[in-house]
């Protein structure tokens, strides 16, 4: 071969030539189709928000803005998924947070300010001295178009007391009979009158499910919300339809597709990535959206509390003054702080806001020289604290608050079913553990739950608020009940912890509270087309 | 080569069945169990007993082992004791996530070691392969979640070229899917060609040293040429027991990457069932996944020995000093 000059060219530096040039050409075609694969697949699909407003705009959203009606898809991140969605037999709240309201409704529900308001049953009246409740229901139907009659009631409540799930179960311990009166009438006759019994049809315990359902809950929960359960594809996500056929006022939202991702910064990313519209989310996950005016940060009252609890059988805890040192060691503003984020509000009771009996004092304050010199007195040096692995920021307040005041503390920290079955099985095998959930006083009445302390004088408060003749009295009697309980510090609770999500500023309608049921309520939010 | 055949189709059963017994007793120490999970924090120790019972968790130990095993041999993989799905049937879906990962990450981590691995020991002596040496060390140390995290941050939310997590399945947009497995991929990938282009490079290093080579070179081959047309072929030998072993780890190492990325796959399906104590669901996705890493050492070894005529025969295989 010759090259232009007609010089000899050596064929090996052609073919090298040659190799180098398709090389190069591959390489180009290999990033063009990298590139193509990127850009033509197009954005997230779904409505999100994709031009930025301009910064200035509120960050707290107005009762009422004009509602986008062209965008009525809501795509939700959760993190918590349930194994089914049988609320019958499991107190999961995963469950209750999806399907509560939304797709299964209760024959009460309270208000944003904790007042009790009809729901299904549309009225009810009571007679024979409170011991007879008689519900007038709706005219609903449940999501196949079937209507719901007092026979479904009857049956749901029916389940509801044969349940082993002592959480469901416990409303309907002093029903003595449930009857149909006609097709929208239900009778409950209870053998004493309960002031409780009324609040518990607010919970899991009213759901309303269709006569012969219950079968079908795992995995086709149905109800006469207004939300339809679609599909639901384990471990990715489910999808909720708006039912068109609702008896009360239909939402905005047509669709609301729930994404189970259980890492908070990967939620937040999706957010953040137009690819979910509202999310879940942990104090910690929230700095990458705090300033950025797309987003908004909705915070509500939960039931959850915080607490630390003493094992009653445990010789070493029967001290009165050990346990009071224990509670004045730990600041709650700390536990508020460092686990929750800021995500909470000081608590001393086993009642949450919100809740009848409420109440914000204390038995003990934080006071770490009284509790040293309680400590000293009580001559302890080393105490165990068992915990789940998540609760490490917890473990890790309570070692400290206790390390400062002379206290040594062993941490065995465990996974949940190990924990489970340690600490809340038949034989609790802990000295000191920290851990939070929404149960109330009455869990804690004889033989005292996991803690193992039975306090003869809180029942007797309980049950006499339960036969109480007014609200008030009942609500007053609760609180002596918890504050008797709190003094024996057994459970000694710091606070009440709020919830986040994250979401979009254009959406609205996301209630301040979840109390009592840990439902997120999808029935108010919208789009808003200020702000999108 | 009928030897070689059955002693690795050998190790496989024998490995297989001491795997299942390890799986299945494993599950059973840990602590805990599902009808705790069930039933929550409220459960009353009689409500566990009955769910325990329903279960069968209260059979003897010998009598839950074979029910699952016998079972397994036949096809049923069992279902989940709290959703009740289908294991064989949500192992199968899964598998359409977490293989097309684990195989694209595996195939571009060979390609580039391949490439950078031979560049590497071309330029041993000089800046360029320094260069490619100190990267491959970055790429070693970076961990999987990191590099996804920070794909994510950029590619997804800053520049919104590819999704931040979720999985679109294959019948509803191939697309789609391809695109949701593009970062996952990526963060999995680098530290892959990282390590394997380390065994590249010594492996080609190893084979510019032999006489074949310098032959090449005397015909008038440059060592580039030589290297890509004669030694590669030999390079390659490790690399192939390498690339098996790790696209075995590869199967059961992507949850993870699933699990920043939202991803349905066989790693989160195995974390989940853990946490709830799903024993057949664990013992019947870990036998799966052990079985298939079993069949990649069994295929490896088999194509080891393709690749290499001498260990087709044992005068091969026990080297060039053996009698005949």
């Amino acid at each position: 071969m010759v090259n232009v000059a007609g010089a000899p060219v050596s064929r090996r530096r052609h073919v090298g030539t040659r190799r180098r040039s398709l090389r190069a050409a591959l390489i180009a075609a290999l990033t063009g189709v990298a590139l193509g694969v990127a850009a033509c697949g197009g954005g997230s699909s779904g409505n999100s928000g994709t031009t930025a407003p301009a910064a200035g705009t509120a960050t707290t959203t107005p009762a009422s803005r004009p509602v986008d009606t062209s965008k009525t898809t809501l795509r939700f991140g959760f993190f918590q998924e349930p194994p089914n969605w049988d609320f019958i037999a499991s107190d999961s709240t995963a469950i209750k947070t999806i399907i509560g309201l939304n797709v299964i409704e209760t024959l009460l529900q309270r208000s944003d300010d904790g007042k009790l308001q009809p729901l299904l049953a549309k009225s009810y009246k009571t007679g024979d001295g409170g011991r007879q409740y008689e519900l007038t229901l709706q005219d609903a139907t449940f999501q196949d178009g079937s209507p719901m009659t007092s026979a479904d009631v009857v049956y749901s409540m029916d389940q509801y007391r044969k349940s082993k799930n002592a959480t469901i179960s416990s409303a309907y311990k002093g029903v003595s009979k449930i009857e149909a009166v006609d097709d929208h009438t239900v009778r409950v006759t209870l053998k004493q009158p309960s002031n409780s019994f009324l609040g518990a049809l607010a919970t899991e315990a009213g759901f309303v499910i269709k006569k012969g359902s219950a079968a079908s809950l795992k995995t086709k929960p149905m109800g006469t919300g207004p939300f339809a359960f679609s599909s639901w594809r384990q471990g990715v996500g489910l999808t909720l339809n708006r039912y068109d056929g609702y008896w009360g006022k239909k939402p905005v939202l047509k669709t609301v597709k729930v994404s189970y991702i259980t890492d908070g910064t990967a939620r937040i990313n999706q957010l953040r990535a137009g690819q979910l519209d509202l999310v879940f989310a942990a104090a910690d996950d929230l700095p990458p959206i705090q300033g950025d005016p797309r987003f908004k940060t909705y915070e509500y009252t939960t039931a959850e509390k915080s607490y630390l609890a003493l094992n009653a059988k445990d010789p070493t805890l029967k001290d009165p003054k050990l346990r009071q040192g224990l509670a004045e060691a730990i600041d709650p503003k700390a536990i508020i702080k460092g686990v929750l984020g800021g995500l909470g509000t000081p608590l001393c009771v086993l009642i949450s806001p919100g809740e009848p009996g409420y109440t914000n004092r204390c038995a003990y304050s934080f006071d770490p020289a009284s509790a040293k010199e309680l400590l000293a007195e009580a001559g302890v040096k080393t105490l165990r604290l068992k915990y789940i692995s998540d609760f490490s920021k917890s473990a890790d307040v309570v070692s400290s608050a206790l390390k400062e005041v002379g206290v040594t503390v062993k941490r065995e920290p465990r996974d949940l079913p190990t924990y489970l079955k340690e600490v809340l099985g038949a034989r609790p095998d802990y000295q000191l553990t920290v851990l939070s959930g929404p149960q109330s006083i009455d869990a804690w009445r004889c033989p005292g739950w996991f803690v193992g302390y039975c306090d003869k004088a809180m029942d007797k408060l309980l049950d006499d608020a339960d036969t109480a003749p007014s609200p008030g009295d009942y609500a007053r009697l609760r609180q002596q009940a918890a504050e008797q309980y709190a003094k024996q510090s057994y459970v000694r609770v710091w606070a009440s912890a709020k919830q986040a999500v994250a979401g979009s500023s254009a959406l609205q309608g996301i209630r301040p509270t979840i109390v009592p049921l840990s439902e997120f309520d999808f029935r108010g939010i919208s789009f808003t087309t200020a702000g999108s | 080569m009928t030897r070689v055949v059955l002693r690795a189709l050998g190790t496989l059963l024998l490995s297989a069945f001491l795997g299942s017994i390890l799986l299945f007793v494993g599950m059973r120490i840990i602590g805990g169990d599902v009808a705790n999970v069930m039933l929550g924090k409220s459960a009353t120790p009689a409500a566990l007993s009955e769910v325990r019972r329903q279960l069968g968790l209260d059979d003897p130990w010998t009598t839950q082992y074979w029910d699952w095993i016998s079972g397994f041999l036949r096809g049923d993989l069992g279902q989940s004791y709290a959703s009740g799905y289908d294991v064989a049937s949500e192992i199968a879906r899964r598998l359409l996530v977490t293989v097309p990962l684990a195989l694209i990450a595996m195939v571009v981590a060979t390609v580039i070691a391949l490439i950078t691995g031979t560049a590497a020991a071309l330029n041993a002596s000089n800046r360029r392969g320094a260069v490619i040496d100190a990267v491959s060390q970055i790429g070693i140390a970076i961990p999987s979640f990191w590099l996804g995290v920070l794909l994510v941050g950029l590619v997804s939310v800053r520049w919104r070229l590819l999704p931040a997590g979720g999985f679109v399945s294959w019948g509803a947009s191939p697309l789609e899917a391809l695109r949701s497995l593009v970062l996952p991929a990526i963060a999995l990938m680098v530290p892959l060609a990282a390590v394997q282009t380390r065994y590249v490079r010594s492996s080609m290093l190893a084979v510019l040293d032999e006489d074949y080579i310098r032959t090449a070179r005397a015909r008038g081959h440059t060592m580039r040429s030589a290297a890509l047309v004669h030694g590669l072929r030999n390079a390659s030998i490790p690399i192939v027991t390498v690339a098996g072993l790790q696209l075995g780890s590869l199967l059961a190492g992507t949850v993870i990457v699933e699990v920043v990325f939202g991803l349905p796959g066989l790693g989160q399906l195995l974390v989940t069932a853990v946490n709830g104590r799903e024993v057949i669901v664990v013992q019947s996705v870990g036998l799966v996944l052990l079985v298939i890493v079993l069949l990649l050492n069994f295929c490896t070894d088999l194509l080891y020995a393709i690749l290499d005529p001498r260990l087709r025969t044992r005068r091969g295989a026990e080297g060039p000093e053996a009698p005949a």
